[in-house]
Order: C-alpha cells, then structure tokens, then sequence
C-alpha cells in the first residue's frame, strides 16, 4: 500500500453524547427513529487510514442525515475528506454494514456521496446501491475483516 | 578456670568456633578481667609457625570481640590488640585476611581509640594490604574499617588529608562486587563532600565515573538483595559530592547524554538534576552543549520519562546558574543570554506547523521560566506573545488545548514567583492580552475543557497579588456569575463556583453586589436551583450570610400548598448554607436562633393548609425539612442539640407551640397520638430527621417515651407517610441506642407486641404494618451487630412460610442488605459494622436454600425463590462466588419471576457472567433463552436493557460454548432493534454487534 491519500487531515471535534430527555425514560412514550439516532450509530465508524472516526473527520454529519420513520426510509449523504479518496466505496460499505446490523430491516437505507465532493461521486454511488455487489463484497472474508475493523 | 578456658580454645580451633566464641564471650562478659587471661592462654596458638593456626587465632579475638558489649575493652586494651592485629598485618598473606577481619570488628566495638591509632591502622593498611588480591569478603573488611574510622575517629583521618585519599583511591581502585561498592560509594561521598581532594580529585572521579552509568541486574539468589537503584544512587550521591568533579564529570554526562541507550540518557540527566546545586556556576563553560542537548532530547520525545528527566534537567541546569537575588532586567549576564539563544535556536518550532513539536518547545521553555524568577522574566516576554497568538489562531479545538495547556503551566508559574515584583510586572504587561484571551475562549466556545482552562487562567490573572483594579475582577465576577446561571455541567459548573468563591474570597466587597444581581436573576425567572447554588457558594463572612440566609428564607413564612418546588429548594440551600458556614460561631447562633425557628414556624403553621389534593407535596415539604434536620443535628454542638431536642419534645409531647415562637393562639397538636390529622402527625419527621443526623446520647429527656409513641404511631397511624417515618425513627433509636441493658429493657416488649401483632388471626393490614416494622428493626440490628439480630432474622426467615406475609417478608429482605446511607451511615454517628450484609448472607443463605428444596411440594417455594434474588441482588459479587454454583441456577428460576427485584437480578447474573464465567457457562443455553424473552417481551424498559446487557456480557464466554448459540442470538436481537423506546435500541445494536463480531476481536 503506498502513502495514505490524505496524510494530514483536518481533526474536527466530536459531539457530545446524547443526553437523555425524561420522556425517553418514560416507557408509555414510543421514540421515532431520529436523524441523531442514525448519526449516532455512524459516527462513531473509524476511517479506514486514519486512527479517528468519521465524525472527527467530518465525513459524516447530522445534517446529512435523513430519517422517515413512517416510510421506512433512511437517507444519508457522507463527504470524503478529498476529492479523490480512493477509500470512498470503502467508506460507504462500512456505513452500510453498519446501519444493516444495527437498523430493523423495515427501513430502506440509500448511502450516497454529498454531490460534487468526489471525483468519481457517480459510480461510488452505484457500487454502493447495487444490493448484489454489497453481498458480494460482504462474502470477501479479506474486505469483511477490513469493513470490522472500521466498525470495530 | 584456665582449663575450662583452654577447653573452649581448643573446642575453637577443633571444632565449632562459632559455639566456642559464644561460650567464652559469655565467659568474659561476666568477668571482664579474664580477657587478658584469654589473650595469654591463646599465645601459643598466635605465635605457632603454622599459618593457619595464627590466622585462626588472630581471627578468634575478632570474633569474640563481636560477641561482646560494645567499649568492653578499656583504652589501653585497645591499643594493645590493634597494635597486635597491625603488626599481624604484616605477616604473611594468608594471616592478613584474619588480621583486617579482627581489625574491622575492633574499630566497630570500640569506638574511643587511642590518638594516633587510626592514622597508623590507615597507613599500615595502605602499606602492607594489596585489596583487590583479596577476596570480596576480606575487601569489605578493609571498607568497613575505613568506614568505621571516619565514623568515629573522623577527625584523626581528616588530618591525614591526600595521603587518606589516594591511600583509599588505590585500596578501592577495580573493585567489581557491588555489596563493596555501597560501601566504598558512602566514603567516597564522605571523602570527596568533606576533605580537600587536591590534587587528586581527577583520580578520585575517575576511580567514581568508572562506573556511571550503573548497569546490573540483582542477582536472584543474591541474599544481600542489593538493587541496581541503591547503586545509582550511591553513585549521584559521590558524584554530587563536591563541585570540583564539573569539569570531569560534565563531559562525562554530555558524552552519555547523546549515547544510543535510552537508560544511559535518562541517567545522565537524572544525575545531573542531582549535580546541579552542587555545580552551580562551574556548569556555565558548558552551558551551551547541554541546553542543545536537553533541548534535542525534548524535541525528540521518545518517551514521557525521557521528555520529563530533560525538561527536569533543564530546569535544573537553570536554577543552577541563576543568581540568588533578583537583580535588575539585564539580558547580558550568561543567563539571560543563554536563554535568548535558546529561544534563537528552537524560534523555528513555533511557526504552528507541527502543533505536536511547538507544544514541546513551549513545554520547554516553561521549564525554563521554572527555574527561577530571572530566569521567568528572561522566557515570558519571549515565549508568551507566540503562544498566545497560538491560542488565539490555532483551528482546531484539540490544538487549541494543546497550547491552552502550556500557556496555563506558564501563566501558573507566577503562583511560585509573586513575590517577586519584576515577575509580577511581566505578568503585568500581558495582563490585558492574557485577558482578552480566556474571555474569549470562555465566551465564545462550547468547548467545555476550554472553558475550565480560561476560567483557571482568569481566576490566576484576578488575584490581588497581580490585579490591582478591582473592576476586572468584577467584570470577572459577572462573566461567571452569568455562567452559573445556565452551565449544567457538573465539572464547568463546580470550577465556575469555586472561582466566584475565591473570587469573592479575596475581595469581599465585591459579594454584595453579585448578591444583588443573584437575586434580581431569581425574580426574573432564571433557574432558581442554580441561582440558590450560586448564592450559597459565595457566601464568605457573616455579612454575606446574613443578606443570603435572610434571603432564602422569604416566602418559607407561607408556603404555597400547591406547589413546593420553591420551598424544597430554599430548605435544601439553607442546609448547604449551613454547612458551608458551620465554622463559623456566630452564624451557627444566627442560624439556631432565627433560621430554624422559622422553619420550624412555618412547618407547624403549615399544618393548617394541607389538604388531601396537596398530600403528595407534604410529603415532598415534609422529608425535605426531615433532610435539614438531620443535617442540622449533623453538625452541631451538643449543647444546641440538647436544647434544640428538649424544643422539639415539647412541641410534639405538650403541644408548646410559643416555646418555637408562634404568638397568639394556635390550636393544639398532637402529632404523635396515631388518631391526630394526618397533617399533625406527619411533624414528627421532624424528630426523625433529628434524631437520625444528631448523637443520641444528647437526647435524653422523654426519649423513651418518643419511642413508645412512635412505635404506637407505626402500628396504628392510618398515614402511611407518617407510619414509615415512625419506624425509621424506631430504627434509628434502636440502632443509636447506648451500649446496655437499656436497648433490651426497650426492645423485649416490643417484640413480644409484634409477635401478637404478626399472628395469622390478626387482619392482613395489622400484620403488614407488624412486618414492616420487625424488617426496619432488623435492619437497625444488623447493622450495629446487635445480639437480638439472630432472633429478628430468624422469625423473618419463618415467615417466609406464612402464605399471606410470605411474598412480603421476600422482597422486603432487600432492605436488609440495601445501603441506607441516609438513614444508617458512620457520618450520622449510627452504629455500622463492616461486612454487616456480608455477614447476614453467609449465615442465613443456608436457610434459604434449605427452605426452598423443603418448599418444593407446597408451591412456597416461590416465596425463597425472590428472597434469594432480593438479597444477593446487592451483594459484591466476591461474596457470592464461593455459593455460585448454587446459587446460579436458582438465579435462572428468580429471571421468571415478575417482581420487583427482576431488574437487580438480572444486574447480578450480568456481572456472574463476567467474573465467574466457570459457574455460569453450563446453564448458557437456557440463560440465552430467558434473556432474548425478556429482551424482546418485558413490558419494563429498564429490565430490556438489562438483559441485553446481559447478552452482550456473554460474548466474554468462551467462544467455543457459545459460537452455537450466534445465529440464533443474532437473529433473535433483531427485534429490539425496532423497539419502541431509544435506549433499548441503543443497547440492542451494542449487543448484536457483539454478537455479530464474536471470536473475530482475537484474530
């Protein structure tokens, strides 16, 4: 593996944890699905070079993340660090894996690249939405153990 | 007697010479003059041609001079024998070790030698011994007789001056064994630090710096146990000695300060550190070289310990070469311009562009400025205006807080040096710039550590010593007294507090004032919780106290029956206001007499406002004052309990409502006859309050008759608020009660009226009331150790066949091994014993197990089953492993039950699964399945969450027992994670991706 793609990143500061209303202690009370909920779960995933998250690196952002709980539908747009992050497709396969283990299988999740931030923004995009190319690139034991590690 | 003496000097020479010195030391202590005899009788041996012989006899007057006391010999003896044991030092080699053997014990045992003695033992040694021919043995003999020499006869070797010194350099010179080095590094140091070396200071460091840096490893089997950090620092101590060893020993350390090894590095600073104070100016022609040393070595950072002994040294190297006085800013002494030329040669590292190296620089330099006051007025106005601009441009927040954290290390130096006033006036010319700065970051960021950096540097910049004008301080003062009026965070918000404290501290004029505006933000609807934290944490002197406790007790005159959010926060800012001025006489008299007075007033006069919709808030009213009362009694003198006690018996006993200053008439109380309102009752959680904070041996009067009412008042008072008050306070009495007769004379009777009130023909609520009481004085027994403690828990323990009490007497257990720290803790002066929970398991787990396999049949078992979960679920796990492997499955059979200990359950069998993996991996299959139930069907949200934690815990199991269970576990979560409520999700994605991931982390 040659040198990294972006050697010195800027580090952005990481959000505070969730703190917990009352209501969500209260148990008669049904908490929707959240657009925080989902950036809480992704967030927390390590770049694949760097030893920071995505948050950190501000790949990911509250903002970007779209949640309809009454239509099932999850939306996320992530940005890479640069333009020609030859770890994007990485990026958004993790984000991917992660949301899969840890959304119920009612929502529909659409992972895209935030529009004009990669070089290569289009195909990423396909790749990442094609179920089939996922499911085959989860059966690679050698990326399975890459995409762990990032989520690990 | 000559014969027995000769006896024993053959026995010597035949055989056992350690019994046969024994024997004649014992001999000769009792008649002293037989020691001439001895010497007679031994002179055929000493003189005998055969070596050996001699060689043994002259060590036989050594070993029983060892036996003996110590100046057993007189004057002249002394002489006599040293003289001998000289000349034999001149015999032939294989004597001369027995000879130095005799010699080193003789200068040890008698320590008055004749004048001119030490010199001719010190010169016939250096004479006639070649030491490093010896053994190490007969070498330490040497040492020791030198070491014994300088002990007592210091001054007759002092004379001898060089001729000692290159007398014991030669004798030292090579010596390998380290048990002789200790030795011979305590002269050195004592030769070097208190005789002139003269010409022969080089041949002294050299035989010294031969071995620096120290490398050995002990020896396992080495019954001296010399370890390598005694070696060093024998070494540092001689090297330290004298600073006539600067110019050998600082090319020395540059030479291993630049070496490959690491260990090497840190020891030559370290010793340097040591050699410093000694060096002092001698260290100047070498300024140079080590200053660019340390500052590689720092720049470098290898490591923290390397990075810490350079910045040491430097500090050190500093402090050395600066000036005991602080003379006036001049920048060309060698100090100053060492300094400059420093900062000349690490400028670079403070252009920002690698914060990790800048911060280094900076760390540096305060190590510097650390040294001494010159040497901070010299580093501050070079370093600070970088830094600070560091501060203020750096983008990112964990940069920020990099330099944040130099510049505070810096700024706080001034703490040390501000009685200097060329110090203070450095500060002086930052002031504003510094300033500026935490205000900004205060002010303007979210950033929490930020925040708690600035107001540390602000609170540094406004102390008096730096900051004359009193208007920054309170421009400071507003900042945070805006602050504490919204800032949650515990950490922000307590260094907030602190600082206004200190701040108001040290100019106490300012508190009116941030009293005034405290209060003016009370009325426009700032949080009042936080605003009554703020005004009690200012609160310095009687003056503030006065304004803050008159105050707080607005409005308590009437309080709102509808809402008591106000009050309970002004009653719980009274009692901190209390305990923050406790110290202080004259508040304390203040508060008695006017402050609990009033409260008391206003709880009496409050009896008349309750109504049945406003019950809840009398109870909320009602255990806020019971929590100012105990802190109350907490704190006070015994004589103001005694007098606050005998107020409050008369306000419950005879109704004395004037003696608590309510005028006129007011219609009469009873609080403590069980058919009163249950407004006049619930006053006696008052007393319990009291009772509960206060030494009960101040609270004599009608004592026994409180606990005869209250003990009425719990059986039959119709209130249940008022009912569990009366039997905390049973408990609290019981447990206080003086050592005695007196708590059995108090207890018998009652018991024997519970027992009646317990029976099956009595109605269920007579006897529920009954159980509650015997489980509060249970717990009281229990705690103090009491002897009555096997009676009580014992008919518990019965009861738990009794099919009504039954399920009642199970969970109610938990309270025994509950912590109460609020009602039974060593700060209330309550009687605890340690492991008292311990304890009530171990005896009485038995019992349970027993009573649930005899159970079995009757369908009572359920009632042990709970019992058993209620009390193990607050035990330590450690006191529960030895009973786990039964305990285990019976925990499994608690996961089905429904009740209220399911959730502590499960947070035991969560940590059994952690700590004692052993006991719990056979019962995986049938845990798994409970806990994916409970996970996904029980209607509690805490008990969800629990159980997922439990699962997630499991992965910790060995993978080979649960890799089975992964598939179904894995698809069987994925239900809760469409729980409805967030936090089970949270925790459900936590375990499944445990799940998921399992044996993958060891790869």
């Amino acid at each position: 593996m040659g040198g990294l793609d972006n050697a010195n990143p800027v580090v952005f500061q990481a959000t505070k944890e969730r703190s917990v209303l009352p209501e969500e202690e209260d148990d008669s009370i049904v908490d929707k699905f959240d657009s925080r909920e989902i950036f809480d779960l992704i967030r927390v995933i390590n770049d694949p070079e760097h030893p920071l998250t995505l948050e950190e690196l501000n790949v990911v952002e509250e903002s970007k993340v779209k949640v309809d709980d009454n239509a099932n539908t999850v939306h996320i747009y992530f940005t890479p660090t640069i333009p020609h992050c030859s770890m994007a497709t990485l990026i958004g396969l993790s984000i991917r894996v992660k949301l899969l283990r840890s959304l119920p299988s009612r929502f529909k999740v659409d992972i895209e690249i935030t529009p004009g931030t990669h070089d290569s923004e289009i195909a990423v995009n396909k790749q990442l939405a094609d179920k089939e190319r996922v499911a085959a690139a989860l059966e690679n034991s050698h990326l399975l153990d890459v995409v762990n590690q990032c989520l690990s | 007697m000559a014969a027995s003496m000769d006896i024993v000097i053959q026995k010597y020479f035949a055989e056992n010479s350690e019994e046969a010195a024994k024997e004649l030391a014992k001999d000769l202590n009792k008649n002293s003059d037989r020691f001439l005899a001895f010497i007679e009788q031994l002179e055929s041996h000493l003189t005998s041609t055969d070596n050996v012989t001699r060689g043994r006899a002259t060590q036989f007057i050594g070993d029983v001079l060892e036996l003996l006391p110590v100046a057993f010999l007189t004057t002249e003896q002394t002489e006599v024998v040293a003289r001998f044991l000289l000349a034999k030092l001149c015999d032939t080699h294989s004597v001369q070790p027995h000879a130095l053997k005799s010699l080193a014990v003789l200068t040890n045992r008698c320590k008055l030698l004749p004048n001119g003695l030490p010199e001719d033992i010190c010169r016939t040694i250096f004479r006639e011994i070649q030491n490093q021919t010896l053994s190490h043995s007969d070498r330490r003999s040497t040492y020791s007789i030198f070491q014994n020499l300088l002990g007592y006869s210091n001054k007759a070797v002092e004379q001898m001056g060089g001729d000692f010194v290159i007398g014991f350099i030669q004798q030292m010179d090579a010596e390998k064994d380290p048990r002789n080095l200790l030795i011979c590094f305590n002269i050195a140091h004592y030769v070097s630090s208190r005789m002139p070396l003269g010409p022969f200071t080089e041949e002294m460091f050299e035989v010294l710096g031969c071995y620096f840096p120290i490398d050995f490893v002990p020896s396992p089997n080495d019954p001296q146990c010399i370890s390598k950090e005694e070696l060093v620092s024998g070494l540092r101590k001689c090297l330290a000695a004298t600073a006539d060893f600067a110019e050998y020993s600082l090319p020395l350390f540059l030479e291993k300060m630049t070496s490959d090894l690491q260990e090497a590095r840190k020891e030559a600073m370290l010793t340097l550190i040591a050699c410093a104070p000694v060096y002092r100016g001698r260290l100047t022609a070498y300024l140079g070289s080590l200053t660019s040393t340390l500052k590689r070595e720092i720049l470098m950072n290898i490591s923290n310990d390397l990075v810490s002994a350079a910045r040491q040294c430097i500090q050190a190297v500093y402090s050395a070469i600066s000036p005991d006085e602080l003379v006036e800013n001049s920048m060309n002494d060698t100090l100053s311009a060492s300094i400059v030329e420093l900062y000349q040669d690490s400028v670079k590292y403070f252009d920002g562009s690698d914060t990790k190296k800048s911060c280094l620089a900076f760390s540096m330099f305060t190590s510097v400025a650390a040294a001494s006051a010159k040497a901070f007025c010299v580093v501050t106005p070079l370093v600070l205006p970088s830094l600070l601009s560091h501060c203020s441009q750096s983008s990112q927040v964990s940069d920020q807080l990099l330099y944040m954290k130099e510049l505070k290390d810096l700024v706080s130096l001034i703490q040390q040096f501000n009685s200097y006033k060329d110090v203070v006036q450095v500060i002086k010319d930052n002031h504003n710039a510094l300033l500026e700065l935490y205000e900004t970051k205060l002010n303007q960021t979210d950033n929490i550590d930020l925040q708690l950096k600035s107001i540390e540097g602000i609170t540094l910049l406004t102390s008096p010593s730096l900051c004359d004008a009193i208007d920054k301080a309170q421009v400071f003062a507003t900042t945070l007294l805006q602050k504490s009026l919204h800032i949650t965070d515990p950490l922000l918000r307590k260094s907030v507090l602190s600082s206004l404290h200190n701040l108001v501290l040290q100019s106490p004029s300012l508190g009116p004032d941030i009293v005034k505006s405290l209060t003016q933000a009370c009325d426009s609807g700032a949080a009042i919780n936080l605003v009554f934290d703020t005004l009690v944490q200012v609160v310095v002197n009687k003056d503030l106290f006065q304004i803050v406790n008159e105050f707080l007790l607005q409005r308590l005159s009437e309080v709102k029956t509808e809402d008591v959010s106000d009050a309970l926060e002004r009653i719980k800012s009274l009692a901190r206001l209390f305990v923050q001025m406790k110290s202080d006489e004259q508040c304390v008299g203040l508060f008695l007499h006017t402050t609990v007075l009033q409260l008391l007033q206003s709880s009496v006069a409050s009896t008349l406002q309750w109504t049945d919709a406003s019950r809840e808030c009398c109870a909320l009213y009602m255990t806020e004052m019971r929590n100012f009362f105990k802190t109350l009694s907490q704190y006070l003198e015994k004589s103001d309990i005694i007098s606050m006690w005998n107020r409050l018996t008369q306000l419950m006993l005879e109704s004395n409502t004037t003696n608590i200053g309510i005028v006129g008439d007011f219609p009469t109380l009873k609080p403590l006859q069980p058919t009163s309102p249950w407004q006049h009752t619930r006053l006696i959680t008052l007393l319990e309050g009291f009772i509960t904070g206060g030494d009960i041996q101040a609270m004599v009067d009608h004592r026994e008759t409180i606990f005869e009412s209250m003990f009425i008042l719990s059986q039959e008072c119709e209130d249940s608020f008022t009912r569990a008050s009366a039997c905390r306070c049973l408990a609290v009495i019981f447990n206080k009660a003086p050592i005695g007769g007196e708590i059995h004379w108090l207890l018998e009777p009652l018991l024997e009226r519970l027992r009646q009130a317990l029976s099956p023909d009595r109605p269920l609520m007579n006897r529920l009331r009954a159980l509650n009481t015997w489980l509060w004085l249970t717990k009281a027994s229990e705690c103090r150790g009491h002897s009555a403690t096997s009676i009580l828990s014992s008919y518990l323990f019965a009861l738990l066949d009794d099919s009504e009490l039954g399920p009642d007497v199970a969970t109610g257990l938990a309270m025994i091994v509950q912590d109460m720290d609020d009602v039974f803790s060593p700060a209330l002066r309550s009687n605890v014993t340690p492991l008292y929970k311990q304890r009530f398991f171990s005896l009485n787990i038995r019992t349970l197990l027993e009573g649930y396999e005899r159970n079995k049949a009757t369908g009572r078992q359920e009632h042990f089953l709970t019992a058993i979960s209620s009390v193990t679920s607050y035990l330590p796990l450690q006191v529960l492993k030895p009973h786990l492997a039964k305990l285990v499955p019976m925990l499994l059979l608690g996961l089905k039950q429904d009740n209220s200990s399911l959730s502590n359950t499960l947070t035991l069998v969560s940590s059994a699964i952690l700590h004692a993996t052993e006991e719990v991996t056979p019962s995986v299959d049938e845990l798994t399945n409970q806990l994916l139930d409970l996970a996904h069907t029980h209607k509690a949200m805490k008990v969800r969450i629990l159980s997922l934690q439990c699962l997630e815990s499991m992965t910790s199991l060995p993978v080979h027992k649960i890799s089975p269970l992964q598939t179904k576990v894995v698809s069987n979560l994925a239900r809760s994670l469409d729980d409805k409520k967030r936090l089970v999700r949270k925790q459900a994605v936590s375990a499944r991706c445990a799940w998921i991931s399992l044996g993958k982390s060891k790869k």
